[in-house]
Parts: C-alpha cells; sequence; structure tokens
C-alpha cells in the first residue's frame, strides 16, 4: 500500500474524486510554490484550495450519499408492497405501541402538573393534623386542622405570611326562576391572592372584603345571566332556616381542571355567621375535613423554623382540647408527646397523597407507564422477530450487493432506514390512532386532553426521539444481523440461517409472558370488581331512595320528619319510611369513646326506630328499638365489630360509658359495609337520642311504581317546603358511585390486554412463518417418507406451544405477587383461584393454535416437489 | 460538425500552444495568462476530460517522476479532430470579422458615452 503524506491524504480527503495523476498534479504545483515563495506562502495556498471547495465537497458528499438512500428506500416500498399483510401488521403493532405512550405521556403530565400552575405554588402548604399515641407513634392524620389554627399561625410565626381556609359546602342557590342545590365555596379574602386563579374582573385583593360579597366563575355567570354583566347584581343563598342575599362583585376564570381546588361560587369565610355556624369559628376542637387551611411561607427554610416552635404554638392554642382528646389515655402518663401534632404538605404533592400517608401515591402512574411500556416492547418484539424472518427472501440481494462492492456499513444504512420507513409509517398512523382514540381515552382517564396539545413542542419532541429510539432498537439488530451474511456461502446456495433462534424464541416468551400476565390480571381485577358490586353487603340497597331534608336545626328536622311521614305513611307504593343522621356513605360522623382506657373512633349514627327494618338489616343478638319503650332513647344499638374490638363478653344489657353519655346497649347487628369494600368495617353506634338531627329520610319504595312513588313524594315536599328543591338519591346508585374509579381501571386494564393479546398473536404469526421457511424442506421430505399431515402439524407447532407453556410459567409467580398486592387495597376480598392461571394458559394456547394453524395446514398441504426443486 | 463554444476554443488552443507540456497544472497557467483571469487546476479537469469524450483531445501517461512522488502525468494532445475545429472555428472568426476594425468599434463606443 502506498503510503501517504499528509498533504497527499488532505487533498484526497478534500477532493474525492482524485486520482492517481492528479495528485501528482497537486505535488508539482504545491513544491514549485514551496521553491518560489517559500514554505508558509505554500502552506497558505494549500488552506485557501482547500477551504475553496469546502462547499461543494459538502454538496457531493450529501449528494452521493442521498443517491444511495433514493435506492435504499426504493428497496424499502418494494419489501413493503410484496410482504403487504407482515408490513401491515408491523406497521400496526408499531402504531399501538406510539399511541399507547403518546396518550399516557399525556395523563402522566397532566397529573404532575396539578396545582403547579400556582405562581407561588413552591411556598404553599395544606395544613393537617396527626393523632399522636402516647409512646409517639402516629394513630392517623386527619387532612384539616380547626378554624382558628390558620390565622392563628400567621399572628404566632413570622415565617408564615398569609393563611387561607377554603371549605366548599352546598348549598341552595337561588336566582330569579332558578332554585337548584349547588357547591358553595368559603374562602377567606385572600384567597385570590394567594392562588393564581384568574380573575375576569374585579380586583383580586379587595374581591371578598365586604361580607355578602360572591364571586362567580365564568360558566356560572353565563348560566345565572347569560349574556349580561353580573357585577352588582345580586343572589339568594339558603341554608337551612338561613336565607341570605350576596351581591357580586366579581368574576373568575374557570378552575382548570388540574386543580385539587375547585369552585364555582365563592362567598367570604366569614359569612359563615350568616348562616348560624359564627360559633365554629373559634372553636379549638371539631374537625370537618371539608375544611382545608393553606399557608403561604416565606421560602423554603421556613418550614424548618415552624416545626420548631410548634410545640409553644399547641401549649399557647391547644391545651384545653388537649386536655379534653386526651382523656384518660394521656392521664397519669408521662409522655413528651402532645395528642395532637401538625404538619403540613406541600401544593404539588396532594394530588398524590390526598389522605395524607406520608408518601405520594404514584400507582397509577406506574401501572399506566409499565402499560404502555409493555406494549411499546411488544410491538417492537414483534417488528424484530418478524424482520430478521424476512432475511431469509433476502439473502440472494445482500449477498450480490456486498459482492458488488458494499460494505458493511453500508449494508446496515440500508437495513436502518427501510426499519425508518416503517417507523414513519408506523409514527403517522399512530398519530392518527392517537386522534381516534382520544374521546375513549379521555372517558377513561377522566380527563379532557385536547387534540392541540398532540401536536404541542414537548409532544412532538417526544414522539420524534421515540421513532428515533425505536429506530435504532428495533430496526437496529436487524440491520447488524442481516448485514453479516457472507455473500460466498450465499451466492452458492450453500447457506443456511442458523437454525438455533433462541433471540427470537425469547422475545416471543417475553410477549406471551406479558399477555399472561395482562390477561390473568383481567379476569382477577374484574371477578373483584364484580365481587364488591354484588357482594351482599349487609342491608337491602335495592329500591332504597335518600332524601335530605336541607334543613340545620333539630326541631326544624323533628318537625319535618314527622310531618313528612304522616303524608307519605299510607301511600301505596312506600312500603317503609325511616329517618337518620348519616346515611350509609353519605354525611358519616365519627366520635371519640373511651372504655376499657383505651380510645376508639365509631360511627355514630342517630337513627329512628325503624331504621333497620327499613334498611332489611339483621340482627345478632338482643332486639332492636322498638316504637314503644321510651326507655330506648338511652339505648343503643352496635355492630359486631364493635362488640370484637370493645372486646365486650356479654354485650346486651351492658352500660357503654366513655361517650357524651352513657347508652345501655339493647341489640347487635350484623355487620354491614356501608361504603366500598375497600375499607375495613369500621364499629357502628345507631342511637336514638337526639344529640344528631335527622337529615336524611330513607324510603324503601315497592319496584314497579318508583316513578309515581317519586312524583308523589315530590308534591308532598312542594307542600312542605316549598322554596327548597326535592334532592334525593338512589341507595344502590350511591353505592356503585363509589366503584366508578375501580370500573374505569378494569375498562382500562380489558383494552390494554386486548391490544396486547392482539399484538402477541401477530407476533407468534411471524414467528410461525419463519420457522415454516427454514423447515420447509424438512417438512417436505418428511411427507415423501409418508408422514401423516397431523404428524406434520404437530411437528410444527410444537416449538410454538412449547415456549407458550414457558411463558405461562414465567408469568405466573409474577401476576400473583402483582395481584396480591393490588388486592391489599382493599379490606375484603376474593381468593385468588388457580382456575384463572389454567384458563389464561389454556386462552394463549388455544390463540396460539388459531394462529398458527392456517399456516402450518398450507404447509403439510404443500406439494413437496416444490421446495426440494433446487437441491 | 459543431461548432466550438468560446471555452473549448480557449482550451484547445493552450493545448496546442503548450505541445507535448499540457498537462493539469501547465494548462492552468496557460489559461491564467491568456484569459487573465485565475484558473486553479480543479478547474481544467472537468472541461478537459468532456473535450477528450467528444473526441478533441487524447490523453496518455507519461512515464513516473520522482518529483510528484513517483506517479505520472497525464498529458493532452489534440486530435485530428481538434485540429480540424481549430481551423474551421479559426476561418469563421476570420470570415465574421472581416469588415470590422478594432478603431470603428471604439468610435462607436465613444459616441455612446458622450
Amino acid at each position: 500500500m502506498k503510503k501517504y503524506n499528509l498533504f497527499e491524504k488532505m487533498i484526497k480527503a478534500f477532493f474525492p474524486a482524485t486520482g492517481e495523476t492528479k495528485l501528482g498534479d497537486f505535488v508539482e504545483c504545491r513544491s514549485r510554490i514551496e521553491s518560489e515563495k517559500g514554505r508558509f506562502y505554500a502552506l497558505l495556498w494549500i488552506i485557501s484550495y482547500l477551504l475553496k471547495s469546502f462547499p461543494s465537497l459538502i454538496k457531493s458528499k450529501i449528494y452521493w450519499s442521498m443517491v444511495m438512500v433514493r435506492n435504499y428506500i426504493k428497496i424499502a416500498l418494494r419489501t413493503i408492497r410484496s410482504n403487504t399483510v407482515i408490513s401491515l401488521i408491523n406497521i400496526f403493532g408499531l402504531s399501538c405501541g406510539i399511541a399507547a405512550v403518546i396518550l399516557i405521556h399525556h395523563f402522566i403530565s397532566d397529573e404532575l402538573s396539578y396545582d403547579s400552575f400556582h405562581k407561588k405554588s413552591n411556598n404553599i402548604y395544606r395544613l393537617y393534623t396527626s393523632i399522636n399515641n402516647p409512646d409517639g407513634s402516629i394513630d392517623g392524620n386527619m387532612d384539616t386542622v380547626v378554624i382558628p389554627h390558620g390565622p392563628a399561625m400567621k399572628d404566632f410565626f413570622p415565617e408564615v405570611v398569609q393563611s387561607v381556609r377554603v371549605y366548599p359546602t352546598e348549598f341552595i342557590v337561588k336566582h330569579e326562576n332558578i332554585i337548584e342545590s349547588q357547591m358553595i365555596t368559603y374562602a377567606d379574602k385572600n384567597f385570590f391572592t394567594l392562588f393564581s386563579f384568574n380573575l375576569i374582573s374585579g380586583d383580586p385583593e379587595s374581591i371578598l372584603d365586604q361580607p355578602n360579597s360572591l364571586v362567580l366563575s365564568s360558566t356560572f355567570a353565563e348560566k345565572y345571566f347569560g349574556d349580561n354583566d353580573p357585577i352588582g347584581k345580586t343572589i339568594t343563598i339558603i341554608s337551612g332556616e338561613y336565607t341570605n342575599d350576596f351581591c357580586i362583585t366579581g368574576i373568575a376564570e374557570d378552575c382548570p381542571a388540574n386543580s385539587t381546588i375547585q369552585y364555582n361560587i365563592i362567598i367570604p369565610f366569614y359569612s359563615m355567621r350568616l348562616f348560624g355556624n359564627a360559633g365554629m369559628l373559634e372553636r379549638w376542637q371539631g374537625w370537618n375535613g371539608r375544611i382545608q387551611t393553606y399557608i403561604e411561607v416565606q421560602d423554603e427554610n421556613s418550614i424548618a423554623g415552624i416545626k420548631v416552635k410548634y410545640h409553644d404554638f399547641s401549649k399557647q392554642f391547644y391545651s384545653a382540647t388537649f386536655e379534653r382528646m386526651g382523656g384518660s389515655i394521656f392521664e397519669g402518663v408521662e409522655s413528651n408527646v402532645d395528642p395532637m401534632s401538625f404538619g403540613q404538605q406541600k401544593l404539588e404533592d396532594i394530588h398524590f397523597d390526598s389522605m395524607i400517608q406520608g408518601f405520594p401515591d404514584y400507582t397509577n402512574i406506574y401501572i399506566l407507564s409499565g402499560i404502555a411500556i409493555g406494549i411499546l416492547i411488544i410491538a417492537c418484539i414483534n417488528f424484530i422477530t418478524q424482520s430478521l424472518g424476512l432475511a431469509a427472501k433476502r439473502l440472494i440481494e445482500v449477498g450480490l450487493r456486498k459482492v458488488v462492492g458494499a460494505n458493511r456499513i453500508q449494508l446496515v444504512r440500508q437495513f436502518l432506514i427501510e426499519s425508518v420507513v416503517i417507523i414513519l409509517f408506523s409514527g403517522f398512523s399512530g398519530i392518527l390512532l392517537t386522534i381516534t382514540a382520544m374521546p375513549v381515552f379521555n372517558e377513561l382517564s377522566e380527563k379532557s386532553l385536547e387534540l392541540s396539545s398532540i401536536f404541542s413542542m414537548s409532544s412532538l419532541n417526544l414522539i420524534f426521539s421515540l421513532m428515533i429510539i425505536l429506530g435504532i432498537c428495533a430496526g437496529g439488530y436487524p440491520a447488524f444481523a442481516i448485514s453479516k451474511f457472507r455473500p460466498v456461502e450465499i451466492l452458492r446456495g450453500k447457506f443456511k440461517i442458523s437454525r438455533k433462534n433462541t433471540f427470537s424464541q425469547i422475545l416471543v416468551i417475553v410477549q406471551f409472558a406479558c399477555s399472561v400476565l395482562l390477561i390473568i390480571s383481567t379476569l382477577i381485577i374484574g371477578n373483584q370488581i364484580d365481587y364488591m358490586i354484588n357482594t351482599d353487603l349487609g342491608y337491602e340497597k335495592d329500591n332504597v331512595v335518600i332524601v335530605r331534608t336541607l334543613l340545620n336545626s333539630n326541631d326544624a328536622n323533628e318537625k319535618f320528619y314527622t310531618n313528612f311521614t304522616e303524608r307519605i305513611k299510607q301511600y301505596p307504593g312506600i312500603v317503609n319510611v325511616t329517618g337518620a343522621s348519616s346515611a350509609l356513605s353519605l354525611g358519616n360522623y365519627t366520635d371519640i369513646v373511651i372504655h376499657n382506657e383505651k380510645r376508639f373512633f365509631p360511627k355514630v349514627v342517630r337513627v329512628k326506630y325503624d331504621y333497620f327494618k327499613t334498611l332489611g338489616i339483621k340482627l345478632f343478638d338482643g332486639r332492636v328499638f322498638s316504637e314503644e319503650l321510651s326507655s330506648d332513647i338511652s339505648g343503643v344499638v352496635v355492630n359486631e365489630t364493635l362488640i370484637k374490638e370493645f372486646e365486650i363478653e356479654n354485650p346486651i344489657g351492658m352500660t357503654l360509658e366513655g361517650y357524651h353519655m352513657p347508652l345501655n346497649i339493647i341489640g347487635v347487628i350484623k355487620d354491614i359495609h356501608p361504603g366500598t369494600l375497600r375499607r375495613q368495617i369500621l364499629p357502628a353506634m345507631y342511637i336514638m337520642n337526639p344529640r344528631q338531627e335527622i337529615r336524611y329520610i330513607l324510603l324503601k319504595l315497592e319496584g314497579n311504581r318508583i316513578s309515581e312513588s317519586l312524583e308523589y313524594l315530590q308534591t308532598v315536599w312542594q307542600d312542605l317546603q316549598p322554596d327548597k328543591p326535592f334532592t334525593y338519591s338512589f341507595l344502590d346508585e350511591d353505592v356503585e358511585k363509589q366503584y366508578i374509579s375501580d370500573k374505569r381501571w378494569k375498562s382500562i386494564i380489558q383494552y390494554a390486554t386486548f391490544f396486547a393479546i392482539l399484538i402477541a398473536s401477530l407476533g407468534i404469526f411471524g414467528l410461525i412463518s419463519i420457522t415454516i421457511n427454514r423447515r420447509i424442506k424438512e417438512v417436505c421430505i418428511r411427507k415423501i417418507h409418508g408422514a401423516k399431515v397431523s404428524r406434520l402439524i404437530f411437528l410444527l407447532s410444537g416449538e410454538s406451544l412449547i415456549l407458550v407453556t414457558i411463558a405461562n410459567i414465567i408469568a405466573w409467580p409474577a401476576v400473583w405477587i402483582a395481584m396480591s398486592k393490588w388486592l391489599e387495597n382493599f379490606a375484603y376480598t376474593i381468593e385468588i383461584s388457580p382456575l384463572i392461571f389454567i384458563l389464561a394458559a389454556i386462552i394463549t394456547m388455544s390463540l396460539v393454535f388459531v394462529t398458527i394453524l392456517f399456516q402450518v395446514l398450507k404447509a403439510a398441504k404443500a406439494n413437496p416437489v416444490n421446495s426440494l426443486r433446487y437441491e | 460538425m459543431d461548432v466550438l463554444t468560446r471555452l473549448e476554443e480557449i482550451f484547445l488552443l493552450a493545448v496546442w500552444r503548450l505541445g507535448d507540456n499540457a498537462y493539469g497544472v501547465t494548462i492552468a497557467d496557460k489559461l491564467t495568462d491568456t484569459t487573465n483571469k485565475k484558473w486553479i487546476m480543479s478547474q481544467v479537469y472537468v472541461p478537459l476530460e468532456r473535450l477528450e469524450n467528444k473526441g478533441y483531445l487524447k490523453s496518455y501517461l507519461s512515464a513516473p517522476i520522482s518529483e510528484r512522488g513517483g506517479r505520472s502525468k497525464r498529458l493532452y494532445g489534440l486530435t485530428e479532430k481538434g485540429l480540424q475545429a481549430l481551423i474551421e472555428i479559426n476561418s469563421m472568426q476570420k470570415s465574421l470579422w472581416s469588415d470590422v476594425s478594432p478603431a470603428a468599434l471604439r468610435k462607436d463606443l465613444k459616441n455612446k458615452l458622450t
């Protein structure tokens, strides 16, 4: 090999077409200049020469490489066209993967963006209360603090800049001829200065200053006032027997979907006085989970400063409360721990940890990312497997290209470009798929993602990088594998693709393991949800209507109940009627009861005597309330759980101290599930003592006359409370509502499973065509020697069935662990039956069998002459 | 026969003038002198090859020379067709310009300028 010195090398690099003679010319020229004008000048001359040629160098390099690319693309399209079915399968699979990634990326970024739009979000915290045991461990957290806590913090801690309390509740709104029950939000007057909710009209500093001011969201402004300007007009708000007029001082933009704080109508916090709740404002005990307190601190160091001084704060404001709360538990026990301590949660963390478990719950995000990645991986695996399979048809082409002078890099480039072409098609159809699937996805995820966000910068970035990554990963391996072929062997006809295709086999196993995982998960989740919805809750929920009295005071409620029940008792469509202070999942009230020096938090419900009969609740021991016995007013009916927790041996006749008044246990009912089966059944006490008001009237209706009965009830209501809307709900609907999110998850997993199975079947379809191609000669020779068709079918499908079995075996333990973990979320679960696993195995096997049947039959019946011809 | 373009004419004349010594470097120099524009070697290769394809020039390799790192030169010479073309273009030139004198042209130019 000739050795080129530096100069010659540079010339050759910059002027690609330089042959030996031209190089010689350059050398001569340069030595002439060097001798005439010196080395330095020669150097300058060279540099100027090279620089002048640079642009055309670039152009020619690009042009020449592009020339080949045109050919590659042509061949790529030709390949796609001649293998239409497989290529379409590939493209479909990849576009599913891409669509899944796009949708789920949007979901996740929406979730993570919750509450981040507030300008001060870094310094805003929500306050919570922790209930402590004397030994310092935490009994539980409440996501609220007492009402005066927030403003007191502002005065006590210099680090706290301001505090805002937000309290959504439901009142009746009246305007002209509209009268309806709506969500009204009490908020401190600095609501709009702390949070970045924009005002369309009104000054954020003073908008809630006046005690009767009111702010409407723009949707509601339109709803009540149409096109007219609402500012200065009046809206009436009614709660119980309190009616107040409010003057509209501003309109706010609708609260964004990704905000945990939602509002429609806002009134000043202190207008609570106007609704008879003035006493609550200064009380340092009594926790209402709907009242949320937010504080703004100066900077990130403020929290540490606050923590140090919190004990002094508690001592100053909470000592009376602690005395009462501690009760006998903290009495006489030396403890440096207060019965309650307080903490704060960053605003942006609330969405993932609304119940303050101390850690954010990203489960949803993990599951969805897992699904997206799973689908993508399966699609990639398909693509790789099938590219390798198609390689067999292109042996001659590759051999020829190598002979004619292509080097390895050029071949790799060719196959990468082919992959890129397919991926571009997939990307395009992936976007189409996303657009089509968006409505369904929005419904499933309860968000409202818009089409425009697909085309935003970050989204397009994502799609682009995804395609590049896919191209490299999915296209890289086949490209390298195919370009390794040795031309001599190919063209001589002796080349055999190695029979060992371990890599493909592993890929197929992974695919099927994913599918098995999803199938089993779907079945188990489906079973669990059906179980929860259909299980016997311990009471009869059908045809039960719950009517809210919408009154506040005990007297008003009593009077209303008596009048109402008098009027409707005779109506044939109404089977039973009763009243309570809470209706199973609505309006629950928990109180503290101390028994045997231990603290319990049972649910306390005030009921009318026929509560249990109306709901069909069964007795375990003793009796229920009776209308006749007046002593029953100091009696209590408890549930089994209470007996167990309180460790009472002979409950009937025993007196429960430790509540606000002594109670005589007259009966024990069988446990019922008041809410979802996610939660353990809590101990419950049912009393007739009028300490709580009867706010709910429960009616058991006759099944075939429901609409008539409702109409009748409505007329009775109109008579008794004409100024308030008749508000009711069906108990079975209320129960079902609690499972909405679980049902959603069931749908999501079902969809995911469907796609995964689809793509996995496509995968096995591809694999079997490779296998058949490879073994076609063997099959034909066997045929000639007299093998029966059934034997051949067995032979060819054997490999696939073994792979599926292995996949199942791998997937079973993984699913077991995952599902057990998921079921831990529920207090009452089904047993995971082994039948499900076997069912999944059968499903996958049959699936494989059906997919390959057609191809295998074709191969088994093929004429041996055709494939043995060239031997 | 086709009429030579100006550029081709210049090239063929340069090669003819250089006789036995017509190769990349020298042709470029000669052209620089004749046309008062700087010609570099890269500019002459392609026209030379085109002329060779058309048949006006023929090229041959010389013996290797040590100064050029042991490489040969590619020398160009006129073919019969080339010479014929030159003769033709010369007569065409003469007939075109027979009745035109530089002095008359310059007078016309002066009239236009004033």
